[in-house]
Formats: C-alpha cells, structure tokens, sequence
C-alpha cells in the first residue's frame, strides 16, 4: 500500500512512465528464456514405419472362381493307384506357394522316405481355361478338387519341364539299386544313416532315413492379381527298382500283409 | 461545524473516492498487459510446435555459433504416432524428407526391412569462421497397439484408445545393431565404362558406430564455411544378412558379399563382434570368443541367429525414431 501511496504522488507524466517501465520489464523477463529456448534447439528427429517380416504360405490347389487357395488340408495324396503307375502312368497332386507381400526369392524342400520305389518329381503348373476341352483333352490334365467336394474339379497343366531339385543326401551307387539316403558317413552336413539311426542293438530299415531335395531359388510368377504360384507334384515309377534281385521291391501287388508307407514333406523357404 | 465545512469533507471524500477509482483502474490497467503479455509469449510457444522451416520462408534456428538447418521438404508420413506416446517430451526440430532423401517414410505404404537403404541430410550453417560439432544419433523403438474397450453407456461408440510403447532394451539393442549409418557411400556399376551404367549395388564406408553407448556419434566434425549451408549426407541401411557384414563367401551356399571394404570392415566386423547381443539373436555371453572367422565358418548358426533378430524386430517394433542431437565439442586452442 505504501507503494501505491507513493505512487499516486508522482505527477501524471511520471506515472505512465513507471507504467511503461514496468510492463517492458515483465514483457523481458518473459521474451529472454523463450528466445534461450527457440534458439537452443539443435536437435533433428524424425520417424519411420518397421515393415511386418513377410510370409511364405504352402496350400493346396485353387478353385477356379476362387481368390485364395485353398488351405493345406485340401492337399492329399489318396487313391494312389500304384498298379497303374508301376504301369508307366504317373500320379499328380497340385499344391501353391504364396512368397507373401514382398515377392521375395523362394526355395522349395522336397523330403521323402524310400520305402516305395517311387520317383518324385515337381512341376510348375497353371490352371488353364478348360471351355471347349474335349473329353480326351481334359484326360490328360491333373484335377484338384477340395476334400468335402469332389465332384468340385479344377484343371490343371504342367508348365515347362520339371523343377531342378538337387539331391542333399542320396546314394548313387546304393546297395538296394536303387536311390535311396547316404548310408555312411562321408564328411557331409547332413547325418547319414549311421550316424543317426545305429545307437546299441537298433538297426531301423535303411529305407526310414529320408532324402531330401532342393530346388533353385523360385520366384514368383504370374500376374499381379493372383498371388499364389501352382505346382504338381508328380509320382512315376523307379524302373531300376527291380534290378538287383537281393533288393527288389516286389510282392506289392500280391495279397500279402506287406503294405509299405512313405512319408513326405515339401518346404518353402525364402531364398535370396 | 458549518456548511463549507461539510462540503469541504464531502469533496474529499469524493477526491479520495475519484483517486482509490483511479488506482484501481491503473492496477487492472497493469494486470491486463501483464497478462497479455504472457500470453502472446506462450502463444509463440505452442505455435512453435516443433516444426522449422517452412518452404519458402527459411526460417531455422541455431545458436550463435551455428545453425541445423533441415532440407526444404515434408515431415514424416508417420508424424501423428507421436501423438499416442505417453514419454516423448522431445522438442527437436523435425527433421524434412524430400523424394530422394528420405528413411521410407515419404509417401505410400512405406516403411523399412532388411535390404532397406536410402539417404537423409541436412545443413550445418556455422556462424564463425569454422565449428566442430559432435553428432549422436539414437533409434528408439516404439510398439503401436489399439485397445477397445465398450462404451459406457449404450448407444455410444467404443473407445479406441491408441498408443505407442518403447520396447524392451533386447529389442533397442537389435536396431542399434541392424541399422547402419555410414557417411559415405559408392555406388558399383554394371559396367563401369559403359555409358549406360546401372548401378547393382552400393559400397559403404565410414561407418557411425555404436559403442558402449548405444547411440552412434560423429566426433569432431568440423564445417567450415561461414554462413553456406553445408550438406551432410548420412546413408542408413539395414542390411539383409550377416554375410553383408562379415565375410562368409567360404560357404558355397551364401551369395552376398560384405559392403564394407577395408579399414570399414574391420571396424563393423569388430562391432559385431564386441557387441553380438545386438546382431544375433538372444545372443548371451558363453565361453566363445566370436570372431570373423568363426562367424563365416559357422555361419548356419549365427547367420541364422541374425536373421531371427530381424524377424524379431519386424513382429515387436511398430515404428522407430531417428534422432540426431548436435554439440559443439571444445575447441582446443593450438
């Protein structure tokens, strides 16, 4: 209050001055640190988006009509007719790959036990446009129809020869005559037989150790819309299967209790 | 007590009246500019806002001895997902990306992966005849994630409610090491001589690596010339396997070759190997001392472990902030 006295005795032109005075000291004292602030910023930031890691997907075959294959369930290998194609007619079973959103290189693993002399080979397929077929001409494509439908059938041919898979662990030269996984070990990465199967008195069959194959690296093919790229896997017959008699695959087709049972995995992986 | 008198009192009271009016109004008078005062101060604040340097205008700021001046460009496509983070209080300055400099985050559906690279710059303005600046760079992950919860009353909307989290320091630790900043960079030719050369691929060099510290730092750079913007030029990539950084070209089956030469390699193939719980994947200190030779020897292993880190940072970091703190180091006088 004294202040304000004193104030009130200053004449007028001294009065606006003190006012001034005071609002410019305050209005410094505000200005001062947030120019400090402005003016200590030298820092650079920014900010970027981590893609999702892409996948590799492996269903069976699409329906024509159908935007996405249809999931690896509808994939079986039933109704082998081995007669048929011990015969010379070999068997054909369609399946995708989808590389994912980044199109990225591919490579596609075969693996498959010897019990059954069978020749596994792979094809890139395309479901071409059937109107007009013949009856004869439909014969010789491979059908894929879904599990719980099959009179659902889609058409489909093989493109090009077959798929180069190289061998990572086969016997050439075998024993049985036929090609089966290494036996013994040769300095290679993958274990041979008896390195994995032979501990005390357990010998399983020689034809239990899977072999497996590769391909080279795929990429996809097709156009844009459909993301999925089609192979057949084809089953034909080992003719040399029969050549050493000690060995031979036989009594298959006789009314024994001596059925045999394979097992297969195909593989995608990304490949650079 | 006559009349005179008592006017004489009713006009003093009247004065004192007229003058406490007076002083009361030049108080209110005061208080008011004060408080315009302040607000037109913290106005300039809000507006501030981060953002210098529109085009056109040129407006940067610095201190007296230099200025960080960003490239005439835009601001990051992601900028909004600074909004749901709870601990950012930065106040850098945004940091501009053009066309061809930029970190995926210009236009589209962007964002980087493994084999991403590009270019980001800026200016450095010094204000004297000759500065030396020490520049840190430091990537920090952050989570997106977007919870719904009911509405409380019916008929309403759902609350979504969207936020950013930093994630854990394995994962911090993962994009210190996979991303890299370099200060050069070469380009290799198809065919060098021809007049149609494409380029197939880069060599780096220079690298601004992380020690102890996770942040990568430049020490001592000096800029010369006195108010030109001079243009630095760090070149990011997140390289797509180990066999980038060390060379495993022993391996028939590995294709890709380092892109570092010498003295750069040894510096990176020293990085991984003194700091590997940042390259591979969960990666704990045993009794194995890692070497080059041992990662190219075994590299199904640890080529592998490295991809698996990618793969972890790509499932559990949404979005990364890159930021570049700048500081003048102490001038030694000769």
């Amino acid at each position: 209050m004294i202040l304000f006295k004193k104030f009130k005795q200053l004449d007028k032109k001294k009065k606006v001055e003190v006012i001034i005075s005071s609002i410019l000291t305050v209005a410094l004292m505000i200005a001062l640190p947030v120019y400090a602030w402005f003016a200590s910023n030298k820092n650079l930031e920014t900010i970027t988006k981590i893609k999702e890691p892409g996948e590799i997907i492996i269903r069976a075959g699409k329906r024509s009509g159908e935007t996405e294959a249809d999931s690896i369930v509808n994939f079986e290998m039933k109704d082998i007719d081995i007669e048929s194609i011990a015969g010379g007619k070999p068997q054909r079973f369609v399946f995708s790959v989808m590389p994912g959103d980044y199109n990225l290189g591919y490579k596609i693993q075969l693996a498959h036990t010897t019990n059954i002399p069978f020749v596994y080979t792979i094809y890139k397929a395309e479901a071409p446009d059937t109107t007009g077929m013949s009856e004869a001409q439909l014969a010789q494509l491979t059908i894929y129809s879904p599990v719980e439908d099959k009179s659902d059938k889609t058409y489909y041919q093989t493109v090009g020869s077959a798929l180069t898979m190289t061998p990572l662990n086969e016997d050439d030269a075998s024993v049985v005559g036929r090609k089966i996984a290494k036996q013994n070990d040769t300095g290679d990465a993958y274990k041979s037989y008896s390195q994995t199967y032979i501990t005390g008195t357990d010998t399983p069959e020689v034809y239990a150790v899977p072999v497996y194959l590769q391909s080279g690296k795929q990429t996809h093919s097709g156009d844009s819309a459909d993301s999925y790229d089609y192979y057949i896997l084809e089953l034909s017959w080992d003719t040399t299967a029969n050549v050493n008699d000690n060995y031979a695959f036989k009594d298959w087709n006789t009314g024994k209790n001596n059925k045999e049972t394979d097992i297969i995995y195909i593989t995608a992986s990304r490949q650079e | 007590m006559n009349k005179a008198d008592g006017n004489d009192v009713l006009e003093e009271k009247k004065t004192d009246k007229r003058n406490r009016k007076m002083s009361i109004i030049k108080i209110a008078a005061i208080g008011l500019s004060i408080v315009f005062v302040v607000l037109f101060s913290t106005f300039a604040w809000f507006s501030m806002n981060r953002d210098v340097g529109t085009s056109g205008m040129g407006v940067t700021v610095g201190s007296d001895s230099y200025q960080i001046v960003p490239l005439d460009g835009i601001t990051s496509i992601y900028q909004d997902y600074y909004n749901y983070m709870s601990d950012n209080q930065d106040t850098s300055m945004v940091w501009k990306m053009t066309a061809e400099n930029n970190m995926e985050n210009y236009t589209g559906d962007a964002g980087i992966s493994p084999g991403a690279y590009g270019t980001i710059s800026f200016y450095v303005k010094p204000r004297d005849a000759s500065v030396n600046l020490d520049l840190s760079f430091e990537i920090v992950g952050y989570k997106y994630s977007e919870t719904t919860q009911a509405a409380a009353e019916e008929g309403q909307d759902p609350i979504t409610t969207k936020s950013m989290t930093r994630v854990s320091n394995e994962l911090q630790g993962y994009l210190a090491g996979h991303i890299f900043l370099f200060e050069t960079r070469t380009p290799v030719y198809d065919d060098p001589e021809s007049e149609n050369k494409k380029i197939i691929s880069y060599m780096y060099s220079d690298p601004i690596l992380s020690t102890t510290e996770i942040a990568k730092v430049i020490s001592n750079r000096t800029f010369y010339k006195t108010d030109e913007n001079t243009p630095v030029n760090i070149y990011w990539v997140w390289p797509k396997t180990l066999s980038t950084l060390v060379d495993a070209t022993e391996n028939a089956y590995v294709t890709i070759e380092p892109f570092c030469e010498n003295p750069a390699y040894t510096a990176v193939v020293n990085n991984v190997t003194t700091y590997p719980a940042r390259f591979l994947y969960k990666y704990s200190d045993t009794e194995t001392t890692l070497t080059a030779s041992l990662l190219s020897s075994q590299y199904e292993t640890y080529g592998d472990l490295y991809d698996r880190a990618d793969n972890e940072i790509g499932l559990n970091v949404s979005y990364i902030t890159l930021k570049m703190t700048t500081t003048e180091t102490a001038q030694t006088t000769p």
